[in-house]
């Protein structure tokens, strides 16, 4: 792997440098804006643009020390990106709207902005309009610049201000949802070593080539669709998502005609994949040099990758192509891979898991769970299962918490220091060793692969974005007069390896009358697709059912076992014919689980 | 992508059939991303009162695109929220396919549509 590691490269911005100055005109980032539409950069157009952008920057940006991309997914990103970089902001790259309802994006830049202290926006000539005057925006008295057309510009042209590798890189807000955002701090060696770190644990090098449509938003499509191909030096095709979720074959497609050696996507990219593509579509493609499917972010489906494997094997896929990939922003990207060979898939009784004991069982067990090995660690990161109310490393056979260390491990949240210290600063109880990234999540190791079964926290996951479920809860009671000020919880429950949410609600029977249970549900799905979640059950419950600590915080672990347990008393319930149909299909979760769609 | 958004309606072309064959089309489709009956869609409810994601929204413009034959951009259901308002913009698209294709067969569809 010689070739992709650089002599000691500190920071993004030094790497630009050296590739620049070697290769000026080798191909990076090509964007697909349509299918018909490809721009492209070059090692030695993007440093240069950096440079301008970087000038433009320092002349007309202030004193600001940070600023907010509000981008759509395109070469502008990530000039802007690496400009701020090299004019000494931190970028902090946000969602942009998506189509023309701007206003949830807005409210989201509000949070991030008030959270992360900046007062400062860049975003494209199409977009300022509509940003720039914006009342809400002005209530917070941004400075709003269109940078698209002004890096174009003659004059500008900036020393690169060359950050310490120990320096803010940027933010990542991917976690915590629209009102209460988390911003992680990742400097410029966590954002180096984790890309360097990719490189080795998936065999990367100059030959690679990638095709990536996860937006740059999120901390997977930025590292391995920006920085991965810059460290290793390899070209990468880029595409935004709702070009991807619009016509999936497009995907393949790119990755066939580029002969693209690796890629990576949410279980769902894949699985869409399957459902939409005809046979005659994949009878077009060329798979054959494909060695890399990194499939991460939620969690891994074996059924898909089956499937998958099947339906694109006439195209030369093969399926030890899959890498189930274990990470998280906030150890800059990954933990965990399992890479090269099939990926591993056993059974667990389930409910011996569920009182964390590890113990394989036969797949057509009743109550057997598939789980899908991520390999191990990646090189120079440190992993230990932990129980979480001693803070004791668990023997092996037991499920603990995914404890993380390395030098990918983030500097904490922006803003939030008492949160940061315990979970960036964990220390086991018996030895002391540390400090490391409490994850959240549940898991174990078995013969040297990394198992993921669960979290602790009862974060919601869905398209690969997490939310805490306080803050849908205070959405959902926000909705509607008659669940104003009643307690309420939402969950997930896993249902053929998919997450389903779940909205328990109590409502004030005073205030419905005359109000249709229809307009109840719609309240409650309007109110989640604020932050793109939509509820698959809908149980508006009678009083006392939703079980609470003394000291009043909902337990949502107990609303779950409940639910399941058919023991939530309800007024009205709903729920999605997928869900029925799971429950249905599902003979483990069917024999607690058999409740009929309310009228 | 070739082909005329009008070619793909057989019948007599008439604004008021273009328009039936996309909202049944529009009704169809819909229900079935929401795994919904077709009944229980109502042309005129915004789309997300019904648990209709971004995501979905984009994917129906690709089921769109290929049944139509046509670029349809990927926000033309979610910018539009209900069916009766999507269908309204597609018929709105349809001029601007017909002069892009200029051929005989717009010339005819044109034709069709006066009489």
């Amino acid at each position: 792997m010689g070739l992709c590691r650089l002599d000691e490269p500190g920071t993004i911005l030094e790497i630009l440098q050296i590739r620049a100055s070697d290769e000026p005109d080798g191909l990076l980032y090509s964007f697909l804006a349509s299918p018909h539409t490809t721009t492209t950069l070059t090692y030695g157009q993007l440093l240069k643009k950096v440079k301008t952008f970087a000038g433009m920057l320092q002349e007309r940006s202030g004193q600001h020390e940070r600023a907010i991309l509000v981008y759509p997914p395109g070469l502008d990103f990530i000039v802007a990106l690496f400009g701020c970089m090299a004019a000494g902001l931190v970028p902090i790259p946000v969602y942009p709207r998506f189509g023309t309802r701007l206003e949830r994006s807005l409210e989201r830049i509000q949070h991030v902005a008030t959270d992360a202290d900046c007062r400062l926006i860049l975003t494209t000539e199409q977009l300022l309009p509509e940003i720039g005057p914006n009342p809400s925006v002005n209530s917070l008295r941004f400075t709003c610049l269109a940078t698209n057309d002004l890096s174009e510009a003659a004059g500008w042209d900036a020393d690169l201000c060359l950050p310490e590798p120990e320096s803010l890189a940027y933010l990542q807000y991917t976690s915590g949802s629209t009102k209460l955002p988390r911003g992680v701090k990742i400097t410029h060696r966590n954002a180096v070593t984790n890309s360097a770190a990719l490189c080795d644990c998936y065999s990367l090098d100059r030959e690679s080539r990638f095709v990536v449509w996860i937006p740059p938003y999120h901390d997977m499509g930025l590292i391995i669709g920006i920085f991965l191909p810059l460290v290793a030096g390899f070209p990468v095709t880029l595409m935004a998502p709702y070009t991807f979720v619009q016509n999936p074959a497009i995907w393949l497609e790119t990755m066939s005609q580029t002969h693209a050696t690796g890629t990576v996507s949410p279980n769902f990219g894949y699985e869409l994949c399957v459902r939409k593509m005809s046979d005659e579509a994949v009878a077009r493609l060329d798979l054959s040099q494909w060695r890399v499917a990194m499939n991460g972010a939620e969690p891994v489906s074996p059924a898909t990758m089956e499937r998958f494997a099947g339906k694109f094997s006439p195209a030369g896929f093969r399926k030890s192509v899959f890498c189930p990939s274990y990470g998280l922003a906030e150890a800059t990207l990954l933990v965990a891979a399992s890479v090269g060979t099939e990926p591993q898939v056993r059974a667990f009784d389930r409910s011996l898991l569920e009182s964390g004991c590890v113990q394989v069982c036969a797949e057509n067990q009743d109550n057997a769970r598939l789980l899908v090995g991520h390999g191990k660690p990646g090189p120079s990161i440190g992993l230990r299962i932990v129980n979480p109310a001693t803070r004791e490393a668990c023997p092996d056979g037991q499920v603990g918490e995914i404890w993380v260390s390395g030098s990918g491990v983030a500097q904490g949240y922006q803003n939030k220091h008492e949160l940061s210290r315990q979970i960036f600063q964990a220390y086991l109880a018996d030895t002391g060793e540390g400090p490391f990234l409490r994850t959240g999540d549940l898991g174990f190791v078995l013969d040297g692969q990394l198992y993921i079964a669960g979290r602790i926290k009862d974060l919601i996951i869905v398209a690969g974005r997490k939310h805490f479920p306080e803050d849908l809860e205070q959405c959902v009671r926000e909705s509607h007069p008659a669940f104003r000020g009643m307690p309420g919880a939402v969950f997930s429950v896993e249902l053929e390896g998919q997450e389903e949410v779940v909205v328990l609600q109590k409502i004030n029977r005073r205030l419905t009358a005359g109000v249709r249970e229809e307009d109840l549900f719609r309240a409650v799905q309007r109110a989640l697709s604020q932050d793109n979640i939509k509820a698959d059950a809908i149980v508006l419950v009678k009083a006392g059912t939703i079980p609470r600590t003394t000291s009043g915080k909902v337990q949502r672990h107990q609303c779950r076992r409940d639910f399941l347990a058919r023991k939530v008393k309800g007024w009205a319930q709903w729920m999605s014919p997928r869900f029925m149909r799971a429950v249905q299909k599902s003979p483990q979760v069917n024999r607690v689980l058999r409740m009929s769609q309310s009228g | 992508m070739s082909g005329d958004i009008v070619e793909k309606i057989p019948e007599t072309v008439t604004s008021a059939s273009i328009r039936s064959a996309l909202m049944e089309w529009l009704v169809v489709h819909v229900a079935s991303a929401l795994e919904m009956s077709e009944e229980a869609i109502d042309a005129g409810r915004n789309l997300e009162d019904y648990g209709l994601d971004s995501m979905q929204a984009v994917g129906l413009t690709g089921d769109l695109q290929s049944w139509l034959g046509v670029e349809i951009p990927p926000t033309a259901i979610w910018d539009h929220a209900t069916i009766e308002s999507t269908c309204e913009f597609l018929i709105q698209l349809m001029p601007a396919y017909r002069s892009a294709t200029n051929g005989a067969a717009s010339g005819r569809a044109e034709t069709k549509r006066r009489a």
